[in-house]
């Protein structure tokens, strides 16, 4: 499970049981497996719920109003759950002369990776599903699917606005992948090991204290908005212009997942970019998951405060800036990068 | 280098743009928690339509027709009973389906019977529950608005400006 | 260039070779009449290339109403609730206009009192007009916060009218020969907290939005129009004034009591969003500034001539010519001697503006084209009538 060296005192008593039961160690890995599987959608649903109750109560402050204010008591903390329980007991529209495979998975490889990155990312120090010694590798190849998904949910809808937006959120997604990887290869290079575990490990000073690192953590954070199309870069959804673009057709509880999916992913990133650059869960007097968690709703919230004050980019100008300023600026931040750790 | 100064004032931009949402963050909520807050509405708002008493608790109106025939929509329909002084409404019936809200009526009315109350919440299930009949136009204990002359400020029945007002037009 | 261009005729549809060798395809989309940024049933047809609109058809009347008909079977005053219902969002302009025109068929002469308080009523409503402006031009360039700002501080402006009129939106504020009524007490004051309450949010407008980088690389340089095209297609308003000629008819061709009123016309040669929105963001301070001057000098007197019970103008027309929020709003009322207008004709600015669409949008991005339609600001109600 996780480090190799020092299983958890849990993991040890739980394995320990089973032996005694006398089954076979294989089914162990593979129920062990599906705990942990278990463990973290539960979390992952949980937080979405919080992350969508967040960003309608952080968007109502900034706009001088209330936000969810009934649902839940005073401060409407249901109302996910009513608008999820509405969603599920919605019709579900297929559009006639909709591309029907494409359109029934597309929710799911949008959403599945989302869920599938959780795995490497470090709560604390040793609550990782699975440190993988090539987590950031894996993360970035993961990464990649949920493009997939969105040219899917455009090309199936049968819908131009929806071709048009599922078009953009492919070749804007194409486009941030590169100098996200790059900033990110500037943390490898100063830590030496593409572990997540390894890197938080690596980070008794944080490695947003390291000039070059900064930068690397300005243009991931860019390149995270970009990942999540979230404002500045969240023209693929443009409602004032593609009416939700590449997710027009859905309604229900397969639009549902698309929004998860897309909230997952923003934990996700906010998540990853604490472990990269913001310490990972160190942290004094508290427990580390907390300190994970506080450091991760910080970002998040940041990530929010950005969404509620500016407008979009249009789509050439998300591009021109992706290639032509981040990725130069990118691997120019890998070369100080390497300058600055191999001395 | 303009490039960098570019760079400088489009990052001071973005930074302004945060604080101004910053700052209307912590600021407190315009909202109104309707409906256990509402919103007092000013003294001359034109909601639905009252008739109004005179010091016996008699209805003003005449059910001379001015208010329906200078409606433009034609919302307001009145039955009349007896002659002269004892001339009455029968039957005063609004069509909040149509009444547009403009006052024209409360202005023509020659009696000082009509005014526009604050009341604007009158939602119903059905279109037949937006005509009002004389018992909820003419119902006592209303909030009672204001006729046309309050609106002009007039309190007598010549006031000064009416008496300036003729001077002064040509 | 000196002379307009004339317009493209539009490449035939179907396959084509691009430049590159590859075929190409075009695109025909469809986006209204329901649409979060048409600002109104408008459908615009739409000939895409890729993310290029090679060609665009606006197809209006979804919001006709009859509007010029119903004049015919209604009597003068009793039209007026009508006319706020053409540019519902600065109706107090719609009712000038109509009102200066009918008083200029009957020759009657409005009390001075009236005229300061219809020009402060208009110019507030100004205000109203152009934050509803800002906050659907913020919306649609994705800055939702920019929508909430500017219906706070239409608030501002609507309390006041709701204190003078009694109505929110759709007021009938004015009457033939005046003003309905005069202002309430406590209505000077109140205006004078608004605006002093007015500046700095203004200035907070301007922090959010005209310095951002984000907001001017959507707005410079985008939608030019040429002076030369806003004169030929007869564009007015803040529209015009952002291609560069300084013509408002408050200055130019004064009515009510505009001439003895100190304001600046803010004019910008760009041509482009950035422009017209600067425009119209300092014609706000402008009309504060006007508001301010007719509380000043506002003199006592009759709100209203008296005017017959039976209001029969004597045969002839008249066309009155004011600058409202959108241009020059044009109100041509002819009588044929009866209590009902012969014919009531409206020439709205939108539907000037509107048509410069399609110059202003050749060429440009889908993003753009959102971005253009919103700072031209549009009303349906006055376009289709």
């Amino acid at each position: 499970m996780p480090d190799a060296s020092t299983p958890s005192p849990l993991y040890l008593t739980l394995h320990g049981l089973w032996q005694r039961t006398g089954l076979p160690e294989g089914w162990w890995l593979v129920l062990w497996a599906v705990v942990v599987a278990a463990v973290i959608l539960a979390f992952v649903l949980l937080t979405v719920l919080i992350l969508i109750w967040l960003e309608r109560k952080v968007s109502g402050d900034i706009q001088s109003r209330l936000g969810p204010a009934r649902v839940g008591g005073r401060f409407g903390v249901l109302q996910t759950a009513a608008d999820a329980l509405k969603l599920l007991l919605k019709e579900d529209l297929i559009p006639a002369c909709a591309d029907k495979p494409l359109f029934v998975i597309a929710p799911a490889i949008v959403f599945v990776p989302a869920f599938l990155v959780y795995v490497v990312v470090p709560f604390g120090p040793r609550l990782v599903a699975q440190d993988l010694d090539l987590g950031v590798l894996y993360v970035v190849a993961v990464s990649a699917l949920p493009a997939l998904g969105f040219l899917m949910a455009g090309w199936g809808s049968n819908n131009k606005y929806a071709v048009i937006g599922g078009m953009r959120a492919v070749a804007q997604l194409m486009t941030y992948e590169i100098p996200l990887g790059l900033a990110v290869l500037a943390v490898v290079m100063a830590v030496g090991s593409l572990s997540t575990v390894a890197i938080v490990e690596h980070q008794r000073l944080w490695h947003i204290a390291s000039p070059p690192l900064a930068l690397a953590f300005i243009i991931y954070f860019v390149c995270a908005l970009a990942e999540v199309n979230r404002v500045p870069f969240d023209l693929p959804e443009a409602e004032a212009e593609l009416v939700a673009g590449y997710h027009v057709e859905y309604s229900g509880m397969r639009w549902a997942i698309f929004f998860m999916g897309e909230y997952a992913y923003l934990f996700f990133v906010s998540a990853f970019a604490v472990t990269l650059f913001l310490g990972g869960w160190h942290g004094p007097f508290l427990p580390p998951v907390l300190w994970f968690l506080i450091k991760t709703y910080a970002v998040i919230l940041v990530i929010m405060w950005v969404r509620w004050t500016y407008p979009r980019l249009r789509i050439d100008q998300i591009m021109r800036f992706g290639w032509k300023v981040l990725v130069p600026l990118a691997l120019l931040n890998l070369v100080w990068a390497a300058f600055w750790f191999v001395r | 280098m303009s490039l960098i100064r570019d760079i400088v004032t489009s990052i001071v931009s973005l930074g302004k743009g945060l604080w101004v949402t910053l700052v209307n963050g912590v600021r407190p909520k315009t909202t109104i928690r309707y409906p256990w807050q509402r919103r007092e509405v000013a003294p001359r708002y034109r909601g639905l339509l009252v008739l109004r008493r005179d010091q016996d608790g008699q209805l003003k109106c005449t059910a001379c027709g001015a208010c329906e025939r200078v409606c433009p929509v034609r919302a307001i329909s009145l039955e009349a009973e007896g002659k002269g002084k004892e001339r009455r409404p029968l039957a005063y019936s609004v069509d909040y389906g149509r009444c547009m809200f403009c006052r024209l009526c409360v202005e023509e009315c020659p009696f000082e019977a009509l005014a526009m109350s604050s009341e604007h919440e009158y939602a119903t299930y059905g279109r037949e529950g937006l005509v009002k009949g004389i018992e909820e136009v003419g119902a006592a204990g209303r909030p009672q608005g204001m006729t046309a002359k309050e609106l002009r400020g007039e309190q007598a029945e010549v006031a000064p400006a009416a008496a300036s007002a003729q001077e002064g037009a040509e | 260039m000196s002379a307009p261009r004339a317009i493209p005729a539009p490449p035939p549809p179907g396959r084509r070779a691009s430049p590159a060798g590859l075929s190409t395809e075009q695109l025909v989309i469809n986006m209204g009449p329901q649409h979060p940024s048409t600002h109104g049933v408008l459908r615009l047809v739409l000939t895409l290339e890729g993310e290029v609109i090679t060609d665009l058809e606006p197809d209006i009347g979804y919001l006709h109403r009859g509007m010029e008909k119903l004049a015919e079977n209604r009597t003068y005053a009793q039209y007026l609730p009508y006319t706020d219902r053409l540019d519902y969002l600065a109706s107090l302009n719609c009712n000038l206009g109509y009102c200066l025109a009918v008083e200029r068929l009957a020759g009657i002469e409005v009390p001075e009192r009236a005229q300061y308080i219809r020009v402060l009523l208009a110019e507030l409503n100004r205000i109203a007009s152009h934050l509803i402006w800002l906050a659907t031009f913020g919306n649609d360039l994705g800055a939702t916060t920019v929508f909430l700002y500017g219906m706070r501080e239409r608030e501002l402006m609507v309390d006041l009218f709701e204190l003078a009129l009694g109505a929110r939106l759709t007021y009938a504020g004015m009457r033939i020969g005046g003003m309905p009524y005069d202002l309430p007490e406590g209505f000077e004051q109140a205006t004078r907290e608004a605006i002093r309450q007015m500046r700095p949010r203004l200035d907070e407008n301007d922090r959010l939005l005209t310095g951002n980088r984000i907001f001017q690389s959507r707005t410079r340089g985008v939608g030019a129009l040429s002076r030369a095209d806003a004169i030929a297609y007869a564009v007015s308003g803040p529209t015009l004034r952002g291609s560069g000629l300084a013509m408002d008819i408050r200055g130019h061709d004064p009515y009510c009591i505009y001439e003895r009123l100190d304001f600046e016309v803010p004019v910008f040669d760009e041509g482009d969003c950035f422009a017209r929105y600067l425009v119209r963001i300092e014609e706000m301070r402008q009309s504060l500034r006007m508001v301010e001057q007719c509380l000043d000098r506002m003199p006592a007197g009759p709100v209203r001539a008296k005017l017959p019970r039976a209001f029969k103008p004597p045969a002839g027309e008249a066309y009155s010519r004011t600058e409202a929020p959108r241009g020059d709003l044009g109100v041509f009322v002819v009588s044929d001697g009866s209590a009902n207008p012969c014919r009531v004709r409206v020439r709205a600015p939108s539907f000037a503006n509107l048509q410069a669409l399609g110059v202003m949008t050749r060429g440009s991005k889908i993003g753009d084209l959102v971005a253009i339609l919103g700072s031209i600001d549009i009303v349906l109600g006055e376009i289709d009538r």
